[in-house]
């Protein structure tokens, strides 16, 4: 499945994931208790910056993420202004833009093998609790492989609807996904028992 | 009855799936034969209605089907591989009804409608039971008498023996051979063939072999065998 | 075992799935995305363990950079807007709705579903995403509530359709409905 991290190589793609992931959460912090918009306005220059170094389509992909958040931010500032809290507005609104866009930036320079990786050791702990995290690990790599199998399920039941419909496929849809789904779920289940299972 | 296509192109993601295809199609039996990916499954939606090339023409009884869907319910259905990823309702009355209730009926109307064309082919007690309950044969033809119901003038069937045994293959094959519509169906089963009228053979979204069986398919057999690199 | 394992598995694949579904126009017109009726069901067939889990997966999916929020979204960043305590809160509300239809098996299961949806995905749901909306927006609760109503009417209606389609579940494949399932 499509990730949305670039490929690399760069010099935050080299970076290990649990010191961006650290680093992350420090200066996401840090900037959380900000009120300065000047200050702020320099951190947005500075991602403008940091995206940059890695490449030019780098930063392309990490506004290309803003995308969904701008209609946010706007409606936020908008309410802020009813209200004449113009500077207050403006703060909220550039915190969100930088804290979203650092973010994003260790998304697009971090292969998804890592993160997974990473992912599955900083669950480790939850072993003394009696989890099983090798299951987890099944599981996510289940979703990962088998999610594009369900798209393509709902692909041709969306393709039977409209076969014989004049209108666009309604809610009504929704349930013979999810009975194809739990079809295939059990299918995969006896297939996993008959190797041994879990 | 005639299913027109002129100079169609069909691209996914830059990909050219359909190459400039010319046709006009009249015969009651029409076979298509290529391997996968040759484009024999985007034919059949394009010729179905359910996508639209991006440059050309397809018209049936010189209706443009993707446009006009109104129109195009009455005049082309489609049948696809597995019948499991093709039903849509718990019911098989439901599931009959619904492109019935699409083509303007009532639910009342549908319904009845749906019982009728059950009780032509037998099969009145799967009215109110669960598809799920059929056999994958069962199921299949189920998915016939929904596109039936409809009454359109073709019918398009996209490996419909794919894994059906040996007697429902022939109890399909029997159903098929009584419909007075316009059959056109992806197939490399050579029984099949056999009787049909026409054979397109497609690949790398053209047309490469286009005529009786006799014409198309011990060349076709031949080129399979050669890229299988198998000799009998 | 195998079984609650892959039934979460693609269950979470399935909330990806509604989230890639066309936006569905009601008949009053209002467009809706399906992805939280995915959540709801999660819950309402999977009960609250597996409920939970099956969401709490999808949302590391989407941690780790996949984008399978509506709208081809995903990424660290999503979980930083104000919009998040409704990420924060999806395993929650599949859980209370999970609960909900667990302990509710006797009556008619499309009018459970519907109110184990309206009472976890929605009430508690809110009862969670609001208050971080605040924060993070720092809006007062009215305003708040104002930015979020274009959404509640979808919400309900889906927390219906949440019900019919527990119903149909339940009609065809009654065995999968792992929330009424006697055995663990």
């Amino acid at each position: 499945m499509l990730a949305i991290s670039i490929m690399g190589p760069s010099w935050a793609h080299n970076l290990k994931i649990g010191y961006k992931l650290a680093a992350l959460s420090f200066i996401s912090v840090i900037i959380f208790f900000i009120n300065n918009w000047l200050l702020l306005s320099v951190f947005l220059v500075g991602l403008i910056f940091l995206y940059s170094s890695v490449s030019l389509f780098a930063l392309r992909k990490g506004i290309l993420l803003l995308r969904p958040l701008i209609w946010v931010i706007l409606l936020i500032w908008i309410f802020h202004l009813i209200r004449g809290e113009y500077l207050a507005g403006t703060v909220t609104c550039l915190r969100l833009l930088v804290l979203f866009a650092l973010a994003n930036f260790v998304t697009v320079t971090s292969k998804l093998s890592d993160m997974i990786e990473f992912f599955l050791w900083i669950l480790h702990p939850l072993k003394l609790i009696g989890v099983k995290t090798s299951s987890i690990g099944l599981a996510l790599g289940m979703v990962i492989r088998f999610t594009p199998v369900l798209i393509e399920r709902a692909k041709q039941l969306l393709e039977s609807w409209r076969a014989r419909a004049l209108k666009r496929t309604n809610w009504r849809i929704i349930l013979p996904i999810f009975i194809t789904v739990i079809d295939d779920a059990d299918r995969v289940a006896e297939a996993i028992r008959a190797r041994g299972g879990i | 009855m005639a299913i027109y296509l002129k100079d169609v192109i069909f691209e996914f993601e830059t990909h050219r799936v359909i190459d400039q295809i010319t046709l006009n199609v009249s015969e009651q039996r029409i076979g298509i034969v290529g391997v996968n990916g040759s484009g024999k499954s985007t034919l059949a939606r394009l010729i179905s209605g359910l996508i639209a090339p991006i440059s050309g023409s397809i018209r049936i009884n010189d209706i443009d089907i993707y446009k006009d869907r109104k129109a195009a319910l009455k005049t082309v259905g489609i049948i696809f591989q597995n019948p499991d990823h093709q039903i849509i309702f718990p019911t098989c009355i439901e599931e009959i009804s619904f492109g019935l209730m699409q083509q303007g009926m009532t639910r009342i109307e549908a319904e009845e409608r749906s019982n009728e064309i059950l009780l032509q082919f037998d099969r009145l007690k799967w009215s109110d039971q669960l598809a799920h309950n059929l056999s994958q044969g069962q199921r299949h033809f189920l998915c016939l008498i929904a596109v039936l119901a409809m009454k359109p003038d073709v019918i398009i069937l996209d490996e419909p023996y794919a894994g059906l045994d040996l007697p429902t293959s022939l109890q399909l094959r029997h159903e098929l051979n009584k419909l007075s519509q316009q059959i056109v169906m992806i197939t490399h089963n050579k029984d099949i063939l056999v009787d049909f009228d026409r054979i397109l053979w497609i690949d790398n979204g053209k047309i490469i072999k286009d005529g009786s069986y006799e014409n198309v398919m011990p060349d076709f057999e031949e080129e399979m065998q050669r890229r299988a690199n198998v000799s009998y | 075992m195998e079984r609650n394992i892959v039934y979460i598995a693609l269950f979470s694949g399935l909330i990806a799935v509604l989230g890639l579904l066309p936006k569905l126009t009601l008949i009053s017109g209002i467009p809706i995305t399906a992805q939280s009726l995915g959540v709801m069901l999660c819950g309402v067939i999977l009960g609250a363990k597996r409920g939970a889990l099956a969401v709490l997966l999808f949302l590391s999916l989407v941690a780790l950079g996949l984008p399978l929020l509506a709208g081809g979204r995903g990424g660290l960043g999503v979980f930083t807007t104000p919009w998040a305590g409704f990420l924060f809160g999806f395993p929650i509300a599949a859980y209370t709705t999970g609960y909900i239809m667990e302990k509710f098996k006797h009556m008619p299961i499309s009018f459970t579903a519907s109110f184990a949806a309206f009472f976890g995905s929605i009430i508690v749901l809110y009862v969670i995403a609001i208050p971080y909306y605040m924060i993070g927006a720092k809006m007062d609760f009215f305003q708040s509530l104002l930015t979020m109503s274009p959404f509640i009417p979808g919400d309900i209606i889906k927390c219906i359709l949440a019900g019919f389609i527990a119903n149909g579940i339940h009609k065809s494949r009654p065995n999968s409905v792992l929330s009424w399932a006697n055995s663990r």
